[in-house]
């Protein structure tokens, strides 16, 4: 029979040092593939044409109209960034319309801006206080709101996805890691075009990986981005285990994170968890400028405002 | 027959979280008179979530046309997507004063007031753990595009916003390309 100290030593040798061994061996592979990941100079590819495919982050609220600021400065060359997926989350209709939204005025040929928009002539009706008055305000709303005024939500050259929620405000967070993993889970199914209802992309995008993800911070861009990276990371071992690993290719996945431009001195959540994982990390004020993960990682960059 | 021109005051306290406390120090008495004295005409308040309560009792206290409002014209409401359309009344136009935008520091209501060069009193919600938007506030005043108030400094924050013209917008506040740029830069392309 032996002693307790032995059956302790035993469990210890067997069980917990390989444990030990193990996560050491996991999260030493996540680092070096992280920093390798971050300073590898990409080889200059000729894309050959090859359709640019952008897909952007939409979060909550702030996060929706900060990004369509963005879209709105950047005027970006609806055919070169030929093709744009927007991601929202389940129940933020908000985001999904004005996403919409921007892509019909994008269709119209026209980036949208407050200071030309025309207001509509029945602004003073808002101070009308009687109650008949409210539901009348209350009855056109919903109309506005009906399917049938909708803009679409997919076209020839975008289409709009919906993923389960990351954390709901006021979640438990008993159950949040299960729908983080459910977010994670439908992220890696939208980047490789397996989404149940995605919308196929057009016949001249070789691959259903976006080339490049844009987004500035909702929770959902956490699960989005680690997606890229766990992505990159099959495709990569695979490359070296069919000995392509050196043969020049176009990079796809790549991932840029801009942070909120409400952040002035300390970076969000998103940003933190996310600094030593996107390949371009941009902030929108100086004190922001040059800070990184740990020593060796690649900085964060000052471009001024990106929103305005 | 002459129109007489509006003069708005807009106040905003967002989407998600709310912010009972700014609510109930401008629905108030000494506010309106505050307001009356610099000659705004309208009050136009996006209450929030939880606001209703507040605007409901002040709808009971204070009818339209009643003596204490002192001629202001108050409207109010939960939520609008297009807010940027009712902040629109605030700018100088014909019929139009200037008139001034009372926010919680939310993003989205910044960069309006900013883009339509709107004077801004950004207050602060001291009741979110994150102090970020204190930041923010801080920063914006020091750039004189907005004026930094605790809740119950509002009067004050309104005389000081009158007394100094709005710093106007140097646009574009950075490079127009600076997105497609990042972009491009992630690309591989040959030259």
């Amino acid at each position: 029979m032996a002693s307790p100290v032995e059956v302790f030593w035993e469990l210890f040798w067997k069980i917990l040092v390989p444990i030990a061994v193990l996560g050491l061996l996991a999260v030493s592979i996540i680092v070096a593939s992280l920093f390798i990941s971050q300073n590898a100079t990409l080889p200059k590819v000729d894309r050959r044409g090859a359709p640019l495919h952008i897909l952007i982050v939409l979060g909550s609220g702030g996060h929706t109209a900060e990004m369509l600021y963005m879209l709105n400065k950047a005027a970006f060359d609806p055919s070169v960034w030929a093709y744009r997926t927007y991601v929202t989350t389940s129940g933020d209709n908000f985001s999904a319309n004005k996403a919409a939204e921007f892509e019909a005025k994008l269709g119209g040929g026209q980036h949208d801006s407050a200071a030309q928009r025309d207001p509509p002539a029945d602004n003073l009706s808002i101070f009308e206080r009687s109650p008949a008055e409210k539901e009348n305000v209350k009855n056109l709303a919903d109309k506005r709101d009906s399917p049938r005024d909708k803009p679409p939500t997919s076209g020839k050259s975008f289409r709009i996805l919906e993923v389960p929620r990351a954390r709901r405000v006021h979640q438990s967070y008993l159950t949040a890691p299960f729908s983080t993993l459910h977010c994670l889970w439908a992220c890696l199914l939208i980047l490789s075009g397996q989404f149940h209802g995605e919308e196929p992309l057009p016949s001249n995008h070789e691959t259903p990986y976006p080339d490049i993800i844009i987004t500035n911070g909702p929770a959902v861009a956490v699960c989005m981005m680690l997606a890229a990276k766990i992505l990159r990371f099959f495709i990569f071992v695979s490359r070296w285990l069919t000995g392509r690993a050196s043969a020049p290719e176009i990079a796809r996945l790549r991932t840029i994170y801009v942070e909120s431009w409400a952040r002035v001195r300390s970076l969000s959540v998103s940003g933190k968890l996310l600094l030593p994982v996107a390949d371009s990390f941009v902030v929108q004020w100086r004190p922001l400028e040059g800070r990184r993960a740990w020593p060796g990682m690649k900085k964060t960059q000052y471009k001024g405002w990106l929103v305005i | 027959m002459e129109m007489i021109s509006t003069r708005l005051c807009l106040v905003t306290v967002g989407a998600t979280a709310s912010f009972e406390r700014l609510i109930r120090q401008v629905l108030n008495e000494p506010f309106l008179a505050q307001l009356a004295k610099y000659h705004y005409t309208h009050l136009l308040v996006q209450y929030g979530k939880n606001g209703e309560k507040i605007w409901n009792e002040f709808n009971e206290k204070f009818p339209p046309g009643c003596e204490q409002l002192q001629g202001v014209t108050v409207g109010g409401f939960d939520f609008k997507p297009d807010l940027w359309r009712y902040m629109r009344m605030a700018v100088k136009e014909q019929n139009q004063d200037l008139g001034i935008i009372i926010s919680h520091a939310g993003t989205g209501t910044i960069l309006d007031a900013l883009r339509l060069a709107l004077p801004l009193i950004i207050v602060p919600n001291p009741d979110l753990a994150d102090n970020h938007q204190e930041d923010l506030a801080v920063e914006m005043e020091q750039m004189k595009y907005a004026v930094r108030a605790d809740i119950e400094d509002l009067i004050t924050a309104l005389d000081t916003a009158e007394a100094q013209a709005p710093e106007q917008l140097s646009r574009p506040h950075g490079p127009e390309d600076a997105l497609t740029g990042l972009v491009s830069d992630q690309l591989q392309d040959v030259d």
